[in-house]
């Protein structure tokens, strides 16, 4: 299948990849983590410039900083509705995981535990945390051996990811791959990244992410960011005034 | 080649709207309003509704399709609002927008909220296009500025605006220091009518005297202040006279703070505007925006124009509010005259200025 994927939840990304053969077609970077919607219309143009035409769009829905994810998830549906195909949504940290699935399969040696067959059925946990500005990181657990999602995601301090993780039957002490730009911006409490060349998502792993899960016979989810946290504003009471 | 299909976006404030003109003629304008969602907090909240906007544009470009009867691929170009907005609610249309022609492969045109809500009676049934030269007074939650408009796409001049709140922010604001809900302009009308205390005895407008914000013979006389508006000190004043009021147990109504406080807010918008058009020498005013709806600034506003010998135009209040009909009839017009779009590389600009009608 040929899939748009489209991620602006950290840096922005957009990617047509045919699926059964795990080609990219096209793809385009910034990694600005601001200018995303200066990104978006040169990047889309380019990639759907291609002969070969997308039959599902999947937008990363975060979590990441609203302003600039929404503009992918609306650029995404609108690409969907012009070439009347569907747009599905998936966690942007999934694009992290299977990027790291794939380079520990490429990397692998014949003895090594990640790409055995003989591996155990659930793999080492992978932790991804990105930046959720406001001194704080979005952040999963995903498994070292399908990229399928153990926790999360979360939001926290980092000083309180560790109890979250507890929470949630993981010791950040002991999860030896850590990736994401999380790690870059504080790594003396989450500890250094493990690769650090995987930093942001990226499309074309969204998209063999969202292929992944198709194949298992997992539905992707609605075009809907995830934004874990609340809208900042407060309700006001309406005030009374004594007067009639 | 026939007239241009052109469907226009709009997400600068708590509106998603999406119209379809082709030409000069309106085929729908399809407008989804947050508005409800912002009612607890008093105002529009930004992320709010940005969030809606999200939710909601899907759905507008479809049912604006479905409703025109047009196939997308019919499409011949695609506008949006690129600013002046709320950054956050911007980005959402002119994301989609960017989407639309990128997969369209269409020409996209990138422009002003301000020169859009001019630019409507271009597609408005009830006229025979723009009537040019005119001064535009634009009042809504977000907005209040007067325009002269020498041509709806190249001479557009900011002549003046509100240098704190929005006249329709001083009114929300109002509105809830006496107890009534956002939106705060249809409730300070409705309270100022006495339609809200069961009596429908309408207020006294001056039971107290609220002041003019820099409308004294000084500011006038200042060209930097001459066409300004200011609403903070009346605000304050409402503060202080309902606070008063209050404490002493005096025997003023809401309805009389309210009908007082809306006549201030008209009196000033319309002296203004029609100061404007005597110092210009035009005949002519166009009114736009939310605060549109309100019943005594149209009935003033008409009033004192036929005294001035000034025509006045009040478009239909769909096309008045924000909506995506207005940024599709300026594509249409850009497209007609042969300019060409802009790049698709174009940022959403919070406080575009008036003059770049295309980005």
């Amino acid at each position: 299948m040929i899939i748009l994927a489209i991620d602006t939840s950290q840096s922005a990304s957009v990617a047509l990849v045919d699926t059964d053969t795990g080609s990219i077609i096209a793809a385009e970077h910034a990694d600005d983590q601001r200018r995303h919607v200066e990104f978006i219309g040169p990047a889309l143009a380019s990639v759907l410039a291609e002969d070969s035409q997308p039959e599902l769009v999947v937008v990363g829905i975060g979590p990441g900083p609203f302003t600039g994810l929404r503009v992918g998830i609306a650029a995404g549906i609108a690409v969907g509705q012009a070439h009347g195909i569907p747009v599905k949504g998936l966690l942007s940290q999934a694009a992290i995981a299977e990027e790291f699935v794939r380079s520990a399969a490429d990397l692998a040696t014949p003895a090594s535990q990640v790409a055995s067959p003989a591996a155990n059925e659930s793999g080492r946990p992978v932790l991804i945390a990105s930046d959720a500005r406001r001194k704080e990181v979005y952040f999963s657990v995903y498994d070292s051996t399908d990229a399928t999602l153990s926790a999360g995601p979360f939001v926290a301090k980092p000083a309180e990811v560790a109890s979250v993780l507890a929470d949630n039957g993981f010791r950040l002490e002991t999860i030896e791959e850590r990736l994401g730009r999380g790690f870059l911006l504080y790594p003396d409490i989450l500890g250094e990244p493990s690769v650090e060349l995987i930093t942001d998502p990226r499309a074309e792993y969204l998209a063999l992410a969202a292929a992944r899960e198709l194949t298992a016979g997992r539905e992707l989810r609605e075009p809907i960011p995830e934004y874990l946290r609340e809208a900042d504003a407060k309700a006001t009471p309406v005030r009374e005034s004594s007067l009639r | 080649m026939s007239e241009p299909l052109v469907l226009g976006i709009e997400s600068s404030c708590d509106e998603t709207g999406v119209g379809i003109v082709r030409g000069r003629t309106l085929l729908t304008n399809t407008v989804s309003s947050s508005m409800d969602e912002h009612i607890r907090f008093g105002g529009v909240v930004p992320e709010v509704a940005s969030r809606a906007h999200v939710q909601a544009i899907g759905p507008a470009i479809a049912s604006a399709c479905e409703a025109a009867e047009v196939e997308l691929s019919d499409i011949d170009a695609i506008a949006v609002t690129a600013g002046p907005g709320l950054s956050g609610a911007l980005m959402v249309g002119v994301g989609a927008a960017k989407g639309l022609a990128a997969a369209l492969g269409r020409p996209l045109y990138g422009v002003n909220h301000l020169a859009a809500h001019v630019a409507v009676d271009l597609v408005a049934e009830d006229v025979d296009g723009l009537t040019t030269p005119t001064i535009a007074l634009l009042v809504s939650g977000g907005h209040t500025e007067i325009l002269r408009i020498g041509d709806v796409v190249d001479d557009i001049e900011l002549l003046g605006a509100t240098i704190d709140d929005a006249a329709g922010e001083a009114f929300d604001k109002t509105a809830r220091l006496l107890g009534l809900n956002y939106p705060g302009g249809p409730n300070i009308s409705k309270a100022a009518l006495g339609l809200l205390d069961g009596t429908g005895v309408p207020g006294d407008r001056k039971a107290v005297k609220f002041p003019r914000g820099l409308a004294k013979k000084q500011d006038l006389r200042d060209p930097e202040r001459r066409y300004n508006f200011s609403f903070s000190g009346l605000k304050t004043a409402a503060l202080r006279e309902v606070t008063k009021a209050e404490t002493l147990g005096a025997d003023l109504r809401v309805a009389d703070i309210a009908a007082g406080f809306e006549d201030a807010v008209v009196d000033v918008l319309v002296t203004k505007t029609l100061l404007a058009a005597a110092d210009t020498g035009i005949n002519h005013v166009v009114l736009g925006g939310g605060v549109a709806a309100n019943s005594h600034l149209r009935e003033v506003l008409a009033a004192r124009c036929a005294e001035a010998g000034v025509t006045l135009r009040v478009p239909p209040l769909t096309l008045c509010t924000d909506n995506g009909a207005m940024v599709a009839a300026l594509g249409a017009e850009l497209v007609s005259r042969g300019i060409g779009p802009s790049d698709l590389s174009f940022a959403a600009v919070s406080s575009l200025d008036v003059d770049h009608v295309l980005v």
